[in-house]
């Protein structure tokens, strides 16, 4: 059993013990903040698992994306604002039932459904990975080209609200991406004179403007700057009422759905934990008896989402382990820890890395059951600490933490204006609903996507047309094209109904 | 509108640029291709989106126009975020001159005074022990560079 190999790598490395403990920590803390992403901390930490070993680094930041989704439940729960989008159907039944004087067990419900589903999502990355894998290792540039492309697609129009506004999005992404020297010709394109644009932009500063510093400029909008003081509840109510086992058993089936609803959720690129939580949420209040009680705050109603929105995490994986493409955010800013560890990501890593891959699995499994035992016995008292530290001073110390790791990244000064800059694009995308996720994951893609286009051209005898002869790559486009025309038909529909 | 506009004149800029990237005779379209046909494909959305009321003119503004025009919730808070921007651009200045830790406490005091935290004295401190652990951490620890403080080196001319 490699996953065996995997715990017996990770357990040799004192360091990767240790961060795995630590990124469920911060994780937890930073996703209860409302408005910080565990991908912004992502961002933030990312300078300093560069000066780690690779085990540590990856296994740092993937728990800190599994815990910080996690997390984002305790500031939905506590104060009624999501700490992450994907927390925020937890709201629904979670804040009713910290209304009546149950914070602890609304707490306890949250975490042993996020446990499970996390748990199940991971069970699945592990032993699908490898089998998919198996086939994607077959794959020429062109059928990498077809799914780069129907990665674009997806993810451009079913990430934001507005279909245009995705592709927008995803274009500038992409765009900005080939600033720099041309991989293939050598040839400087667009650095507008810029010397340190010859290599490119860095994705550390984008990754930090885009999701920290834009989110800083948020904070600074008067609605924003008292909010979690205004709307917490008072935590030192005496809360006896425990998640009791008749509960979990009721609970049981609905998580086991919405962990199979949210894994597949998240083998598809684009498609995040924000979709899921909705998504198990509405499917578990149809079919349940008592639909007419979902929203007043019953352990069915945290349960849904939670195990949803948890389940993503593995599956979100599957990508870009097997294909070397990021379906995630999260997965998107960790495809840049593998380049600096010199790893290349796709199916050979099972073959050339096996047990740092396995190693990250185990971490990963360790990961969730860290920030289970830190969320079940830890989460009120992480909420009445957040509780008692007023933004005014959290935010400032994030944006200096902000700075402090776009400098540090490149140890370039020339950083910390691009994360400047990035982050009023950030501010802008934000106001006017475009999406940063696809604006990133495109990014991320988009040098791919080009030398896999132009490897295939040169390689072909026929230019252009080689998509067309290759049955794989064929159908992957025309998976690409499918969901966009079926995401255009539903909400024509959803915008006729609404005019009706 | 407006977002559709300055789109438009930003795709038309970024077109202008992957316009201008030099090609060999080998390779004629090789760099340029996919610059192209990103720069000219958010130029014709962006067009498109641009010019979708104009043509629709005296028809009351659909759902979707409304719904991009009032995108966020509140007013921009224009001046802080500009002054965010100016402690920026100061910090990435003030690194060079006075070194990481000192430009650390200047930064996070005035950046704790734009959070409308109004209490001098316990600013103060926290700025001091904040850059303090921020120093510890990343330079101490992590061994970033610290470009030291020049202010005397500069002022005596060397």
């Amino acid at each position: 059993m490699d996953i065996l190999n995997g715990f017996a790598f990770l357990f040799s490395s004192p360091e990767a013990l240790l961060f795995v403990v630590l990124g469920a920590f911060v994780g937890v803390v930073v996703g209860a903040l409302p408005g910080l992403t565990a991908a912004a901390a992502i961002a933030m930490l990312m300078p300093i698992s560069f000066h780690l070993e690779p085990l540590s680094a990856l296994a740092f930041l993937y728990v800190i994306g599994k815990s910080g989704r996690y997390g984002g439940s305790i500031a939905a729960i506590l104060f009624n604002t999501p700490g992450t989008a994907a927390s925020a159907a937890t709201m629904q039944d979670g804040f009713p039932m910290t209304q009546q004087g149950k914070p602890k067990k609304a707490l306890r419900i949250s975490t042993v459904s996020s446990v499970f589903g996390d748990t199940a999502g991971e069970l699945i990355l592990i032993f699908g990975a490898v089998a998919i894998a198996a086939v994607t290792i077959n794959f020429g540039p062109p059928e990498f080209f077809a799914i780069y492309a129907m990665a674009f697609v997806i993810i451009g129009s079913v990430v934001g609200k507005s279909v245009f506004r995705g592709i927008i999005s995803t274009l500038l992404g992409a765009f900005v991406s080939l600033m720099g020297t041309d991989p293939i010709a050598g040839i400087s394109r667009m650095t507008v004179g810029i010397y340190e644009l010859e290599n490119g932009l860095n994705l550390v500063p984008l990754l930090i403007g885009v999701f920290v510093i834009s989110e800083i400029f948020t904070r600074l909008e008067p609605k924003l700057l008292n909010e979690i003081s205004e709307n917490a509840l008072s935590l030192s109510k005496k809360d006896e009422d425990h998640f009791s086992f008749v509960e979990f058993i009721r609970c049981l089936p609905v998580m086991i759905r919405s962990s199979i609803m949210g894994a597949f959720i998240g083998i598809m690129p684009g498609l995040g934990s924000s979709v899921a939580c909705f998504v198990a949420y509405g499917e578990e209040k149809r079919r349940a008896k008592n639909p007419e009680e979902w929203g007043t705050g019953i352990p069915e109603g945290i349960a849904a989402p939670e195990s949803a929105n948890n389940a993503v995490s593995g599956p979100s994986m599957i990508p870009l382990l097997t294909l070397g493409v990021p379906g995630s955010t999260i997965a998107a800013i960790l495809i840049g820890v593998f380049v600096i560890h010199g790893i290349q990501v796709g199916p050979s890593i099972f073959n050339n890395q096996p047990d740092l891959i396995f190693g990250l699995f185990a971490a990963g499994l360790l990961g969730i059951a860290c920030y289970g035992v830190i969320g079940y016995f830890g989460a009120p008292m992480i909420g009445r600490l957040i509780n008692l530290v007023p933004s005014q001073y959290i935010y400032p110390f994030i944006f200096m933490t902000a700075f402090i790791a776009a400098y540090s990244a490149r140890q370039s000064a020339f950083d910390v204006l691009i994360a400047l800059l990035f982050g009023v694009v950030g501010y802008v995308m934000r106001r006017f609903d475009f999406s940063a996720a696809a604006f990133v994951i495109a990014f991320v893609l988009a040098k791919g996507a080009e030398e896999a286009l132009r490897q295939s051209v040169l390689l072909a005898d026929s230019g252009y047309l080689i998509f067309f002869e290759r049955p794989v790559a064929l159908a992957f486009l025309a998976l690409g094209l499918l969901v966009f025309a079926s995401r255009i038909y539903s909400l024509s529909r959803k915008k006729q109904a609404t005019a009706d | 509108m407006i977002i559709n506009l300055s789109l438009a004149i930003i795709s038309a800029l970024f077109l202008v640029l992957a316009i201008q990237i030099e090609t060999t005779s080998e390779d004629l379209w090789g760099p340029k291709i996919a610059p192209l046909f990103l720069a000219g494909t958010l130029l014709i959305l962006s067009i498109v989106a641009s010019l979708g009321p104009i043509i629709r003119k005296g028809a009351r503004e659909t759902d979707e126009e409304v719904d991009q025009e009032n995108s966020g919730e509140g007013p921009v808070p224009f001046f802080k975020i500009a002054l965010v921007l100016i402690l920026g651009v100061f910090y990435f200045f003030a690194i060079s001159v006075l070194g990481y830790l000192i430009s650390t406490i200047i930064s996070l005091f005035l950046i704790l005074l734009i959070f409308e935290n109004t209490n001098l004295k316990k600013i103060s401190i926290i700025a001091l022990v904040g850059a303090a652990i921020y120093y510890l951490i990343f330079i101490k620890l992590l061994g970033i560079f610290d470009p030291g403080f020049k202010i005397l080196d500069i002022l005596r001319g060397n």
